[in-house]
């Protein structure tokens, strides 16, 4: 097969090290060193991209707020700089698609001052075969897949999105996420069924759920001395996690929350009878604050019932569940922006490893 | 290429969307000039539109304000108020650009006034004025007037607001004449 005929324009330096500042110079990365997107590296990507079945000229979307042109070839580039494997394109594609979504609001979710930053939660055997983390530290260092697949997404933002802090992206203090937000679900570890079926896909399916973040809440549950209560006290702690009044969503109570149960509370939730559904509803109902509070500390005006609840999470179809991370007494919480015309919502994409058919 | 040459495929994309010039001036001396005032809703915008009709009012000739103000700032205005308020005025002007999304969607709505045919301006703080010129770049009107404000506006109180409003009012009047479209 001969390679396929290339579009984009070249970038010629002396040296790679002059490459890179060149890159740095032209706004065209995150700040850290990049693998050089060389002919030969971007050709094969552009093969695992092919025997997914997409041709590198296929226009994928249109990322805003730049609405730079996000074809396979140009979102090849940006995953070989991050430093992907070609068994991580797949991913990476399906989360730009996503975040191509016009749903997905991204012109304005790259602009606000709030730190909101992509994040991508994958499913599904992709995250097998593209060597997902979603134990310990899902999201922290050493994970390469994660880590290399956040940041080509990330990448694509800069240089088809056109964001960069100061100049299009205005998030007052930006977020050590917003350079790669990325982890999967661990199925094997969960007692739920898996939560891209759960938004109507086959558990078959390799799946890539996007939404837009504040970094990750570590919130504290330990067994105690009665773990027949636990339960419910998980229930009050994540509450109280998304109900923080300070959180933009105690106050408009719109946007995706995502809830990252670790195993052992996701099993103790279990136990006490719950499901993905039951969580989001309970949440619901246990994050609140008084009116007036929120009144208060966002300098409106009285209300007139300063003790009528205002509830965080207006909708529990909003709220996220999914089980990672190792067994231990912490879970995580991630809290929206909740603006934007959509209203901050997860955008879910499959991932497409092969369009190969069995002949039998 | 020479043996020391290093070349690397080009990682960024450009919007495919066309530019547009902006080219629109009014006659801002013709009595009862109509003037659209956009506020999008962010922290003491309607404040500040209604500071600025009382800044212009001396200034023009009889002229008669209309305000369409809205309480999402992360949202453009619709469609279908885009396109009464340009038929309904001479004039606009839009804010505020205090933050990302409300700057967003501040300079969309002038952007959107401007292709509808009348001249429009959007009021942006200094700190988001470069941002200003990116959303009108990235949505093909690059030279849509952009009048600075010094920062903070919201929050500074209703004095402080109508001396910004004062300030203003001559590069609004500037904007709408086309003074830096070129002759």
């Amino acid at each position: 097969m001969s390679p396929p005929e290339l579009k984009s324009g070249l970038l010629r330096a002396g040296s790679e090290q002059e490459l890179r500042d060149k890159l740095f110079e032209l706004r065209a990365t995150d700040g850290l060193p990049v693998i050089l997107p060389t002919r030969q590296r971007v050709e094969e990507m552009l093969e695992a991209a092919a025997f997914a079945g997409y041709d590198s000229d296929l226009l994928i979307g249109e990322l805003g707020p730049n609405m730079g042109e996000a074809t396979v070839e140009k979102v090849a580039i940006n995953a070989v700089m991050a430093g992907c494997r070609p068994e991580h394109l797949p991913v990476v594609i399906a989360a730009v698609a996503a975040l191509c979504d016009p749903r997905m609001d991204i012109g304005v979710i790259g602009v606000t001052t709030h730190p909101v930053t992509p994040l991508l939660i994958v499913n599904g055997p992709a995250v097998q075969e593209a060597g997902i983390g979603c134990s310990f530290g899902a999201l922290g260092y050493g994970q390469q897949a994660n880590l290399c697949i956040g940041r080509a997404v990330r990448l694509c933002m800069i240089n088809l999105g056109g964001t960069w802090p100061g100049h299009s992206a205005m998030a007052v203090m930006g977020q050590p996420a917003s350079l790669t937000y990325c982890l999967g679900e661990d199925e094997a570890a969960s007692p739920f069924p898996p939560l891209h079926t759960s938004l109507g896909f086959s558990a078959g399916q390799s799946v890539v759920t996007v939404t837009a973040q504040s970094g990750p809440v570590s919130v504290i549950v330990p067994p105690g001395i009665d773990a027949a209560d636990m339960g419910e006290r998980i229930l009050d702690c994540l509450a109280l996690a998304i109900a923080n009044p300070a959180n933009n969503v105690a106050g408009v109570g719109l946007g995706t929350v995502v809830v990252v149960l670790n195993p052992d509370h996701a099993n103790a939730l279990h136990r006490a009878g719950y499901d993905r559904k039951g969580i989001a509803a309970e949440l619901a109902r246990r994050a609140v604050n008084p009116l007036g509070l929120i009144r208060r500390l966002r300098g409106e005006p009285p209300a007139d019932d300063p003790d009528a609840p205002f509830a965080a999470i207006a909708d529990p179809d909003t709220v996220l569940v999914l089980v990672a991370g190792g067994p231990g007494v912490y879970s995580t919480v991630m809290t929206p922006w909740g603006g934007g015309e959509h209203l901050n919502p997860f955008v879910s994409r499959e991932i497409v490893f092969s369009d190969s058919c069995e002949i039998g | 290429m020479s043996a020391t040459e290093f070349v690397i495929l080009d990682p960024r994309a450009a919007p495919p969307i066309a530019l547009m010039p902006y080219r629109l001036k009014a006659d801002i001396s013709r009595r009862g000039l109509r003037v659209a005032l956009f506020s999008n809703g962010f922290y003491d915008a309607t404040n500040l539109m209604k500071a600025v009709e009382a800044a212009l009012g001396p200034a023009l000739n009889g002229p008669v304000f209309s305000l369409y103000a809205r309480q999402n700032a992360s949202v453009t205005a619709p469609p279908e108020v885009i396109a009464e308020a340009a038929r309904d005025n001479d004039v606009a002007v839009t804010a505020l650009g205090h933050c990302g999304s409300c700057t967003s969607s501040a300079t969309r709505d002038a952007v959107a006034l401007a292709s509808a045919g009348i001249p429009a301006c959007v009021l942006i703080s200094e700190k988001f004025h470069e941002m200003a010129g990116f959303i009108a770049r990235s949505v093909g009107m690059p030279d849509l007037p952009r009048v600075k404000l010094p920062h903070p506006v919201a929050g500074t109180g209703a004095a402080r607001i109508a001396e910004i409003a004062t300030g203003a009012a001559p590069a609004i009047i500037s904007a709408w004449e086309g003074a830096h479209v070129a002759a």
